[in-house]
């Protein structure tokens, strides 16, 4: 009778003492929904985040945001001041967003990335994106006047970009990806602030850690159909027929791209091979779409630009010094002495690129 | 040689297969990635398949001991050092069993507390876990088993949750194929020793399961599930990270829990921590029955006492460890141990018993016809 008591005591004491670790209620803390980290001249970094407020019933109609930022020397000793000032403990568990500033990105990203990935409750999905200018906190600060919170509108925005394949994809795990290989250069979604606007503008590529340069979106477009597969994009291209100039535009665009590496020679020879499929579904020329031979040389015509802009984005990317289409993974991947230092000093370099572009409009929609 | 035990507490000879591998597959799994990547590179997969190859060699090894003695470890002892050496060597055994238990126990609560709740005090879990250990193994060998059983049944829900991660692989990562010298490989392979160890057991269950001697092919049997699932893990982890990245992350199969997102869930990794529990749960409660079976064969103690000194120290060893250096160092001495315990000195045991028993033959022919 006795052991029954204790057992029980014993059963009674695990679940009244779990009541004595530290408990994260939703509505008793502040969740960030998105964070910004910018460059500070005295102390080197600032860091801003962005949570809902819950408002009190009968208010509900009313979205609100907190948003607060503090300065610091180090990722985390922000994450410490931040606490300071927030009426809630802070807590990155929901955050989705982590924007970086420009001229923050130029001096380099690692030392404010790692920390997030060093703590567990941060997601490794969370999506990473650089703003033009010094001030990413404003961004998130700004009203969209549509009632929607720029912690949950920029996410949303730059997600619905990735899916709509103008933008080659990324989040955190991706960016360490590329940022921890040898044979590849990390790139993220560039933004930028007008008036009460935000919008995606391009790509930020990166060498190593360090922004170093932007495309604009046409690039991108381009850029992702040579890292990936392509799925319901949409595009204008310029197509030129007998001397006159037209725009088209192709939707359900897909594409697929073959990296195909050869060494025989002095130089390596990369050749990539993309195909594209699409559907006509604007066109403000005088062509008849309904034949045959005007399609071929339309094909052809987006084939060649295609195909020459994808070259000159590759040469300049080599002139650059980065790599973010992953050539050296490609050269790496069929070499037994990989020689990280070799490939970035010399062979890089020296390496030739061809684009062979195949396109294929499968049809021009319902009327002629 | 021995008593033998009673039918009543035997249990069914293809319970093996989850005895070995519900005994393998614990902590090692969450974070093995990285030490092998430090020797093996990106060929670390090869690695893996060779150490899961010479599991099977010990599994046949401890096999031929097991059947010539028809014993368990401790009759191995005494038939080939006698009682008192026997019995010492036994002892060592006994306190290698408990410090297995132990670092798996110390590396549960250190991924519940970096993971999930970064104040819970260690002594709270080891003391709660204690009194629930007292509880399985004093239910005897047929309650483990049963926890064992489950213990492999119910975490296979997190098997196919691993091949999600696949939406960021790149397995180019991987090629070429074996571009690492044959030592770096073996390096590597001797590296997953700690998630590979635990099979060891089977010296001590071994007179437990009924038609022994039919057992060998489930032994086998749960080896080989335990070496694909680690290949495929390993194949999964060197196409989800890059090099560099995968060094920088200490329980690289915890990060890749981390990226899994369902409809109705965000983070996956929480229910995949909470479910481990049932991985290691197993581990423990064998290695500690082990080592309580172990000391009442060597001292002719009651088990119950062996079980709670055993509790006892490994409370205490839990509580000695505060910190990650503390954790890797025990881990890593385990592992050390561990591996010359399984790969060096049974094979020695079975080449020592082979001399014994001719002499012993020899010898007993030499009574008999004078």
């Amino acid at each position: 009778m006795n052991k029954r008591l204790l057992c029980s005591l014993l059963v009674l004491l695990l679940f009244v003492l779990s009541g004595c670790l530290e408990t994260r209620v939703v509505d008793e803390v502040s969740m960030i929904r998105a964070a910004a980290f910018d460059f500070d001249k005295e102390k080197g970094l600032k860091f801003t985040v962005t949570f809902p407020t819950f408002p009190e019933q009968g208010q509900e109609q009313e979205l609100q945001q907190g948003i607060i930022s503090a300065t610091g020397e180090t990722a985390k000793g922000t994450r410490i001041s931040l606490n300071k000032q927030s009426q809630k403990p802070v807590r990155f568990g929901q955050l989705r967003l982590l924007l970086f500033s420009q001229e923050l990105a130029e001096q380099g990203v690692e030392n404010t990335v790692r920390p997030m990935y060093r703590d567990p409750s941060v997601g490794n999905r969370i999506l990473l994106a650089v703003v033009e200018g010094n001030d990413a906190g404003a961004l998130l600060d700004s009203d969209l006047g549509i009632g929607e919170l720029a912690g949950v509108y920029i996410p949303e925005l730059i997600e619905q970009n990735y899916d709509t394949s103008i933008l080659p994809p990324t989040n955190m795990h991706e960016f360490l990806f590329s940022l921890y290989n040898d044979g590849r250069d990390p790139y993220l979604p560039l933004l930028e602030q007008t008036d009460d606007r935000i919008s995606v503008i391009g790509t930020a590529l990166f060498d190593g850690e360090r922004y170093h340069s932007k495309l604009d979106l046409n690039d991108s477009f381009i850029l992702k159909m040579m890292i990936d597969t392509t799925r319901q994009a949409v595009q204008q291209f310029e197509v030129e027929y007998e001397d006159e100039q037209s725009y088209v535009v192709l939707e359900k665009l897909h594409s697929d791209v073959k990296r195909n590496l050869d060494k025989s020679g002095d130089v390596p020879v990369f050749t990539l091979d993309i195909s594209i499929k699409g559907a006509i579904e604007d066109y403000n020329g005088k062509m008849n779409l309904d034949q045959a031979d005007i399609i071929k040389e339309m094909e052809q015509s987006i084939e060649e630009q295609i195909a020459n802009r994808g070259q000159e984005l590759l040469v300049q990317f080599q002139e650059g010094g980065i790599d973010p289409v992953g050539m050296g993974e490609k050269y790496r991947s069929t070499t037994r002495d990989w020689d990280p230092e070799e490939w970035e000093s010399s062979l890089y370099a020296s390496a030739e690129f061809n684009v062979h572009v195949n396109v294929k409009i499968i049809q021009s929609g319902a009327i002629e | 040689m021995d008593n033998p035990i009673k039918e009543k507490y035997l249990v069914s000879g293809f319970l093996t297969l989850f005895l070995i591998n519900g005994m393998q597959v614990g902590m090692g799994v969450l974070s093995y990635q990285r030490t092998v990547v430090k020797s093996a590179g990106y060929d670390a997969w090869i690695s893996v398949l060779m150490a899961g190859m010479v599991v099977h060699l010990v599994i046949a090894c401890m096999y031929i001991l097991l059947k010539r003695s028809n014993g368990d470890l401790i009759s191995i002892h005494q038939q080939i050092f006698g009682k008192w050496l026997g019995n010492t060597l036994s002892f060592f055994a006994c306190l290698y069993f408990v410090v297995l238990g132990t670092t798996v126990l110390r590396g549960y609560i250190e991924i519940v507390q970096v993971w999930m709740f970064p104040d819970l005090p260690t002594w709270g879990m080891a003391i709660v876990a204690a009194a629930f250990f007292y509880y399985v193994v004093s239910g005897g060998f047929r309650t483990v088993v049963g926890l064992t059983f489950l213990g492999v049944i119910i975490p296979i829900v997190l098997v196919p949750i691993l091949l999600l991660p696949l939406e960021f692989a790149n397995f180019i990562n991987m090629l070429p194929i074996w571009k690492h010298s044959i030592v770096e490989l073996a390096l590597g392979a001797k590296e997953t020793t700690l998630s590979f160890l635990g099979f060891e057991l089977l010296l001590l269950y071994y007179p437990f399961l009924k038609n022994k001697e039919l057992t060998q092919k489930w032994a086998h049997f749960g080896a080989a599930m335990t070496t694909i699932s680690y290949t495929g893990l390993m194949v999964v982890s060197l196409a989800f990270y890059s090099e560099e990245q995968l060094n920088r992350t200490i329980w690289a199969t915890l990060t890749l829990y981390k990226v899994v997102q369902l409809p109705f869930l965000e983070r996956f990794e929480y229910i995949g921590i909470s479910l481990w529990m049932f991985l290691i749960v197993p581990n423990i409660a064998l290695a500690l029955w082990a080592a309580s079976r172990c000391a009442k064969r060597i001292f002719q103690m009651n088990q119950r006492i062996a079980l709670v000194i055993s509790l006892a120290l490994m409370v205490i060893i839990v509580l000695l460890m505060p910190t990650r250096q503390e954790v890797g160092l025990v881990d890593m001495w385990v592992g050390e141990i561990g591996f010359y315990l399984v790969f060096v000195y049974i094979p020695i045991l079975v080449v020592l018993q082979a001399i014994v028993l001719k002499f012993r033959r020899g010898s007993h022919e030499q009574t008999t016809t004078m």
